[in-house]
Order: C-alpha cells, then structure tokens, then sequence
C-alpha cells in the first residue's frame, strides 16, 4: 500500500474541506480515504506501535472535525492535518516515554528487531530501527519529509521552526541513517 | 556558487524544490568540486534506501473513525456548532441559482411597484356605455297609425302605459305592443313584416316602419327629415328622430336631442313626450339632479304628471338610499364621472337655444314664435288638437 495520490481530477482537499463544513459528511469519509495511510504510517512511526498508533490517527481526524468551524484557508489541509497529528503525538510521547523501548514487542509492526546493525539484519530493519533511533526533532522532520510528503516550508509550520532549521535537523537525521547504512551493500551500490 | 552556499541549497537540491536557475548554479558546482559531489551522493544514496516500508491502518479504521467522527459532532460545543450551520447557510446563500433567483424575484417586485395603479385620482373604473340595452330598445313603443283619431289613439297609449307600467307582471313590452294594436290591424309584428312593402306609405309611415325593424340609423335619418320639412307630424318626428339615437347610441348622445325637441316644440305632448325620456336618460346617466328638474317640468303636465310624481318617488328613494349608503363617496364619485361623461355630449342649454331658434328660423320661424316660452303651459297640458299622438312611454 502506498501514499494516498490525488489526480488533478479529483477535488482539491480544501474543496472537500469546504463542503464538509457545510454538512457534506461523504466529503470527510473522502477525506479520510485520501489521508489514512499517511497518517497512521506517521503516527506509526513515530509512536513506534500500532496500539496507540491507531486511535492516535483517528484522534488527528476528529480533530479536524472539532477545528473544522476554524480551519484555516490559508494552509493547506495536509499541513493543517499533520500538525494535529505532530500535536497529538508529541502529547503521546510526554505522557509514555517508555512506550518507544516497546517497538520490538510481539505485535509490533515490526517485531524481532532489537539492537543496532545487529548480525542479519535486513536493510529494511536497520532503517527502521535507524529512524526509531533519531532524536525526536530530527524524526519529524525525517517523518514529516519522507511518509507525509510535506515540503520544508510546510514542514516548517507544522514543527514551528524557520525553514534553515528544518533543513539542518534533516542533514542530521540523514547523517545518522548514512552511518546505519554504510554497511550494507546496496548502499555501496547507490554511490557509483 | 560557494560551498557554503551549496551546504545550504544541497537538501532542495536532492527533494527537487530548487529553481531551474539555482538547481543549475548548483550542478555546476558540483562538477567543478569533489566535495560538493561527495556531499550530494551521499545523501541521494541514504535517501534512496531510507524508504520505510508502508503499513495499512486497520480494516474497521474508516469504519470506526467515521462513527467517532458523528460522536464528535454532537459533543460540539454551541458556538462551534453555530458556527457550523452558518457556514452551511452562506454555502447555500452564496450558490449562483439562489443568487440568480432573488435577483429574478427581485425584478418582478420592482415591475409590479412601477406598473401598479396610481391610488386617489380615480380609483373608481370609467365606463363609457354606448347604444342602448336590449331591453330598453324593445319597451320603445309605436305610435298609432295617423288614420285613427289622435284623442282615440292617445286614449290606447295612456291605457298601454297604465298597464304596461302599473303592473310589473304585464310589464313585458310585447304585451304593450298588443294593447296599442287596434283589432284588425296589424300589429309591430306585423308592421314589421309589412316594412318592405311599404312604397305605398307617406314618408313618416315608412320611417316608422324602419324604425320599428330596428334599423335606427336610417330611421333616425329619415325622421329627421320630417322634422327639418315641418308639417303636423314634425314634432313626433323629431321625438322619433331622439329615441332612434337613444336606442342606437345610448341616452348620453340623445338626451341634448330630447332637449332640442321640447325647445322646437314648447307645449306639444311631444314636447312633454321628450321631457320624460330626457328625465329616464338623464337618471339613467347618474345626472339625479336634472332628471328631477325634468320630472318636477312634468308635474303640471296632465299626461305625465302621474308618471312624473311616481318617477319622483323613486328617485327620492333612490336618493335615500344612496345617502345611507356606506359607500357614499364612492356614489359621489360614480356620480361625477358620470356628469363629466354627460357633459362631453351634452351641449350647453345656450348654444342648444341658439341651435334651436336657428332651425325654427329656417323652418317657418317668426319672432314670436321664437320669443314663445319653453316651459309648458298649464292650459296646454293634457290633449292638444294640434299636438300629434306622442310615443307612448316606457
């Protein structure tokens, strides 16, 4: 399953946004079609548990619902979206910080990994691990960039930060990933 | 492009959100420095293996979330609430039909506004009523033949007129028709049928029998040319001539022919016989005023007196009547505009005595004749030798 993609035929998100408010409930179940999986993928990731990473994710929809009288124009809904979602996950985390150490538990999405660049590991894990292991700055904006799609500028917005600082916090979070990477040689193989 | 330059704009570079002029500068300083190869191969390598694989929310997510999503809008607090049905109610103000629609309703309002009555001036509908109803024209009766003696003839009229007029039930012109009918004669029918053949009548017959087969036009012509000829039967033949365009034209146009018959022929029972009808035109037209004065002319006369006083009776009633109405000023009104009428047709008592005294002077006119007083006199009422038969009344 990939990113939700919207042709240039089909209705803008801030169109379906607009007939919401105006009692188009159709327009917020298109909605949420379109977002779903970016969302829970977001949340997923951050959280690093598919418990919470599924009420999490409806709680970043309903509070659309709740904003909706106030949704701004001026931003564009995915942004306003994944600032909800930043919002309600950066809560998630100061209330269970313990909760990350939990991401290889049984049921986890991804389960069985444990340590860093640990023998047999797959290239698959150790990215995953890598972006599990980033400061929490440096993985939302790695997150915001690479599963929301966000441009800097929107991710700016979303972080509340300038723009230069959202580059820098991105050059780092990639440095780290390079070293979980350099290893591998599929990696080698991308440099040529 | 710098190095430092290249550090900042290297990210851009890799997600593709440089400009074409900057992404160029940027190429090129990558081909002129290793360092800034190396940096950027870096980073496209790490980005193109950090690809985190993609997990699907769970089956009952969209499910679950939109039941939540109905939930929420109920806990909603008030102003949100508000909020939301005032955006739904501008949605639905701010749509082109709605909008197209008011601007239509709009024009219609404004159309009636310019194209409604203007109140005050004459609320009340004008109508101006030309010839005569069918009814009248049938209750205008024959005169006697001219062969029968005129005390005799106007004996049958008088007795016509009670009973026709006496008696609502043998109110039926027809009837009346019958009882001025001597036996063995023929009666308007039969006149009528007999209008045809009449080449072998005097002229004043033959007009009689064309105005009996209601062709008043004609008629009105030819009786009119009795009049101006003069003669014994010029009187009646005016009179005649004044009924032929009450009954074609109706009583606005013949009232000031009524007139000119009682001035040309002061003290005649046609005279008398045009009063009368004058005073029915004249009530008939809302003038109430001058009808009365017409009945009250009427009064001394022995043949109309009674007809008269009854005609005042009514009109007294009438009168009563119309002031205990409610709707007086609409009566007054109606009573205005039907002067106004009348007086577009009726030509003012001096230029009809001038007009009158004009044709008695072409006619046989002398200076006596002319000074002769217009009001009836009282030894002239009832039958006069020289007064021919008048039409009986209605």
């Amino acid at each position: 399953m990939g990113k939700s993609t919207v042709t240039p035929a089909e209705v803008s998100d801030e169109a379906l946004m607009l007939r919401y408010q105006r009692g188009d409930r159709s327009a917020f179940a298109m909605l949420v079609r379109r977002h779903q999986v970016n969302v829970y993928n977001f949340v997923l990731r951050e959280l690093g548990s598919a418990l919470p990473a599924d009420q999490i994710a409806q709680e970043v929809f309903l509070g659309v619902v709740r904003e909706g009288a106030r949704f701004n124009y001026e931003t564009r809904f995915a942004t306003r979206l994944f600032s909800i979602a930043c919002r309600l996950v950066r809560q998630e985390r100061d209330c269970t910080p313990a909760r990350r150490i939990l991401q290889g538990e049984p049921g986890g999405p991804e389960s069985g990994m444990s340590g860093l660049g640990s023998a047999g590991d797959t290239l698959e894990d150790s990215i995953v691990r890598a972006v599990d292991d980033l400061p929490d700055e440096q993985k939302d904006v790695f997150l915001l960039r690479e599963v929301a799609d966000l441009p800097f500028s929107e991710i700016a917005t979303v972080t509340q930060q300038s723009e230069n600082a959202v580059k820098v916090q991105m050059q780092h979070a990639l440095q780290r990933l390079r070293v979980a990477l350099q290893n591998f040689d599929e990696y080698r193989r991308a440099l040529r | 492009m710098n190095s430092d330059k290249f550090d900042r704009v290297v990210l851009d570079l890799l997600y593709g959100e440089l400009d074409e002029l900057t992404s160029a500068a940027a190429k090129r300083h990558m081909e002129q420095s290793a360092r800034a190869r190396e940096i950027y191969a870096h980073f496209k390598a790490t980005r193109q293996l950090s690809v985190l694989p993609t997990h699907a929310p769970p089956a009952d997510f969209e499910t679950t979330l939109l039941e939540r999503e109905r939930g929420a809008l109920a806990e909603l607090p008030f102003h949100h609430r508000i909020g939301r049905i005032v955006s739904m109610l501008a949605g639905y103000a701010m749509r082109p039909q709605l909008i197209m629609g008011a601007l239509l309703l709009l024009m219609i309002g404004s159309s009636l506004m310019f194209l409604r009555a203007r109140p005050g001036q004459h609320s009340a509908v004008q109508v101006t009523e030309r010839g005569a109803p069918e009814a009248d024209v049938d209750l205008v009766l024959p005169l006697a033949p001219p062969n029968e003696p005129r005390a005799q003839a106007h004996g049958v009229f008088q007795a016509a007129i009670g009973s026709a007029t006496g008696s609502p039930s043998s109110s039926k012109p027809q009837e009346a028709l019958s009882k001025l009918t001597p036996a063995g004669q023929p009666g308007p029918v039969g006149a009528l049928a007999d209008a045809d053949a009449g080449a072998g009548l005097d002229p004043f017959d033959q007009a009689v029998a064309v105005y009996r087969a209601g062709k008043y036009g004609e008629a009105q012509r030819l009786f009119e040319r009795i009049s101006r000829t003069g003669g014994q039967r010029a009187p009646e033949a005016a009179l005649y001539s004044a009924q032929a365009i009450r009954n074609a034209s109706g009583c606005a146009l013949a009232v000031s022919r009524f007139d000119r018959v009682r001035l040309r022929f002061p003290g005649s029972g046609s005279a008398y016989e045009a009063a009368w009808r004058a005073a029915k035109c004249l009530h008939q037209l809302g003038d109430v005023e001058s009808a009365r004065q017409n009945y009250e002319s009427l009064l001394q006369v022995a043949s109309h007196a009674e007809q008269a006083r009854n005609a005042l009776q009514a009109l007294g009633g009438t009168s009563i009547a119309v002031g205990g109405n409610d709707s007086t000023a609409q009566t007054e009104t109606t009573a205005d505009v039907s002067a106004d009428t009348q007086a577009l047709h009726r030509p003012s008592p001096a230029a009809l005595e001038a007009e009158v005294g004009d044709e008695r002077e072409r006619e046989d006119g002398t200076p006596a004749e002319r000074a002769a007083p217009h009001v009836p006199e009282p030894s002239a009422l009832g039958v006069d030798a020289s007064v021919p038969h008048p039409p009986a009344t209605e």
